[in-house]
């Protein structure tokens, strides 16, 4: 679907480890994963509304922070956001309804119950001002999330794109039947910076993206691998093709490398 | 009125979730919102559930409220004179 | 009947349920002044709000059967037609139930992609690809607008979009624990506003992308932006609104003149009220045209409304007329906005339409009707 547009910059919260374009930082002793991330693991100075952040915010904040900070995109009032959020705002919904059973509605929690409460901190902290697509509920959404940030650079609606992803279930929700299995293990978060334009030295990467709506028969782990495999592209600075097949969506997402 | 402020201070950064705050960081005189907590009005919003919820206090009116949220002093001198509960 | 000129993003056909009932009778009654809100409570808190006319319309299975007449689906074919399915929260009740007593999800569960999925086979669409939106309160204008991206970039021959956000226990503490609700009914604009009334909303809508007809309803043009200021509330000036009804104008190649009316989002809360006057002002200067809000009637609907609305202001639009917006009565911004509890003339066959949700979201999308 579409060439010319440039991956400025990179970071993902993965059971792996932190990534970012400085490379694997593996989670400390005593952190099971992306869900323990520390404020100072994603933040230099302190945050007062970072540990309000319901589970699924705090993983694309994580993301979208280290990767927002080795931007070298200033400009934010016409950066937009697109979020694929696989599991929209379950485990915020279900911390929602037990505070209104014990009786005290909590309102803190109420604001945070939307697919698109995980961009809000986003778009305040590092003020971010132009459009905003929020695709939820399934594991196509991350990729319908990568089309919308390509048709927004195409049409120049925006002079770059924050490509978040999160797929964020607490473990206590984990195994509940509210949910289709292959999102009931996950828990991490990416977040890609796109920009028509490379940047100025180093990094100038383009990533194009193939799609091809059509009726796929769900594959259980598909989306588990391919980021994984994205982001070791990324951190080496390698180039290569991905093949994923996720939902009713099948992508063919290449790196390649200018000059 | 002392260990009611110690323990207010206590409730206040659990229920209002923030992280990088310890006790002995809150003024007890200091304003509460919009001082140096960053508080915003959905924190106002928690703090009035958190004194229903312990104390079995209710905030009567928006100027009341502005009042009693001046200062975790203030709180809990409202609450010494209203609680029914804690 | 020649086609007037060049392709546009033509609205063909839509169908909505809420308060004051379908599409038709909905409109009507707008243009009566009448309301579907009733006095409380709702779900034990103590607030006016307005159901659906029909309560069996709150199951998305019964929403989506009566909506589906609304549309031919018959012709649509599957690889060249996107479905994309809009709301903040959707159908909640299953996810109450399991909380509650532990009951299995029926026909769906709660994720927005299954509900998404069963409308659409309810509805007999087949579609080569499901979107599902979900950007707070302005879900269903941000769909229109990614329709229209589809349509116009050949992705889709035939874009199909439909809405549901249906009162729940869970919106209406949520809404409650934030201050926001009007004990009495949402007053639009008014003086004497104090909040929102929640409302059941479900829309259909058809866009294609092809030579214009007169009397089509085309959208023009369309935009967003977010205003970064806060978790739930506006920014005070009214900045993001105004830069996405700019977009949105630029977008359609027209100038705030030449803009007939303005569907507003008019919650009737303090703080919406205010900041959208605040935008208008900026983007029209003195020359505001008509007004209205139609919250005052059927209630706040959340994300399926702003797609809801869209499809009542293409109502409006052919009458050349702005409905009165009920609930309203003395002016109680600063700003004189030129809205009134009469009908109004629109000035021209366009029409702006804005929406605003949590997280700072704004979408704004232009209709015009072909001469």
């Amino acid at each position: 679907m579409s060439g010319g547009i440039y991956v400025d910059s990179f970071a993902a919260l993965l059971p792996e480890g932190i990534i970012g374009p400085q490379g694997l930082r593996t989670w400390d002793h005593g952190q099971s994963g992306p869900r323990d991330v520390r404020r100072d693991q994603i933040l230099d100075k302190p945050y007062v509304n970072f540990g309000k952040l319901m589970l699924a915010d705090r993983l694309a904040f994580g993301a979208a922070s280290i990767a927002l900070s080795e931007s070298a995109i200033t400009e934010r009032e016409t950066m937009a956001i697109a979020l694929g959020i696989p599991a929209g705002s379950l485990s915020t919904d279900l911390r929602y309804i037990e505070s209104v059973q014990s009786g005290f509605p909590s309102p803190a929690i109420f604001s945070a119950t939307l697919p698109s409460s995980a961009i809000a901190d986003i778009a305040i902290y590092f003020g971010i001002k132009g459009q905003n697509r929020v695709i939820a509920g399934n594991s196509s959404s991350c990729l319908y999330a990568l089309e919308q940030a390509c048709m927004l650079l195409e049409l120049k609606k925006a002079t770059s794109v924050l490509w978040c992803c999160v797929a964020a279930v607490d473990s206590q929700d984990a195994q509940s039947p509210l949910l289709d299995a292959p999102l009931a293990a996950q828990c991490k978060s990416f977040a890609l910076v796109l920009s028509p334009k490379p940047r100025d030295n180093g990094f100038a990467m383009r990533i194009s993206a193939s799609f091809q709506p059509g009726s796929v028969s769900r594959v259980v782990s598909g989306d588990e691998l391919y980021f994984s495999e994205l982001f070791q592209l990324l951190i080496n600075q390698k180039t290569g093709s991905l093949h994923c097949a996720s939902g009713d969506v099948v992508a063919t997402l290449s790196l390649e490398k200018d000059g | 009125m002392d260990s009611l402020i110690d323990t207010l201070k206590g409730q206040i950064i659990a229920a209002l979730k923030l992280s990088d705050v310890k006790p002995e960081d809150i003024d007890a005189g200091a304003p509460l919102v919009g001082g140096g907590l960053g508080l915003d009005s959905i924190d106002t919003l928690e703090l009035i559930v958190l004194l229903e919820k312990e104390y079995g206090v209710t905030i009567p009116d928006v100027n009341v409220g502005r009042q009693v949220f001046s200062s975790v002093q203030s709180l809990a001198s409202y609450i010494e004179l209203h609680r029914t509960k804690g | 009947m020649n086609a007037i000129s060049k392709k546009a993003v033509v609205l063909e056909d839509c169908g909505i349920l809420c308060g004051l009932g379908e599409l038709e009778e909905t409109v009507t009654d707008l243009f009566e002044g009448a309301s579907a809100i009733v006095p409380g409570p709702c779900f034990d808190v103590a607030t006016a709000y307005a159901p659906f006319k029909n309560l069996a319309w709150r199951d998305l299975e019964s929403a989506a059967q009566d909506l589906a007449p609304c549309i031919d689906a018959s012709a649509l074919d599957k690889d060249a037609t996107t479905f994309i399915f809009c709301a903040a929260k959707g159908d909640l009740a299953p996810l109450e139930a399991y909380c509650a007593s532990q009951t299995p999800p029926g026909p769906f569960l709660p994720l927005l992609s299954s509900q998404a999925d069963f409308a659409r086979s309810v509805l007999g669409v087949s579609s080569n690809r499901t979107i599902v939106v979900s950007n707070a309160c302005a879900s269903g204008a941000t769909g229109v607008e990614i329709a229209r991206e589809l349509l116009v970039t050949e992705c889709a021959r035939t874009v199909v979009l439909f809405g549901f956000d249906g009162i729940s226990r869970f919106v209406a503490t949520g809404f409650h624990s934030l201050g926001a609700l009007s004990p009495l009914g949402a007053r639009p604009f008014d003086a004497t506003r104090d909040g929102l009334s929640v409302g059941d909303g479900a829309a259909v809508a058809t866009l294609t992308y092809r030579e214009q007809f007169s009397g089509d309803v085309i959208v023009a043009g369309a935009a967003g932006s977010n205003d970064a200021n806060h978790r739930t509330g506006p920014s005070r000036t009214g900045d993001g609104l105004f830069r996405a009804a700019r977009g949105a104008l630029a977008d359609a190649h027209i100038a705030p003149a030449d803009v007939g009316g303005v569907k507003c989002h008019g919650t009737a809360t303090k703080f919406n009220d205010a900041m959208e006057a605040k935008a208008l002002v900026h983007l029209f200067g003195d020359e505001i045209p008509p007004c209205f809000s139609v919250k005052g009637a059927i209630g706040h609907t959340s994300g399926a409304g702003s797609l809801m609305e869209i499809c009542i202001a293409a109502e409006c639009l052919r009458r050349r007329l702005a409905p009165p917006t009920a609930g309203f009565s003395t002016l109680g911004v600063e700003e004189p906005i030129p809205v009134a509890d009469a009908r109004q003339v629109l000035k021209s066959n366009s029409m702006l339409c804005l929406s605003a949700g949590f997280g700072g979201i704004n979408e704004a999308v232009v209709l015009q009707e072909a001469r």
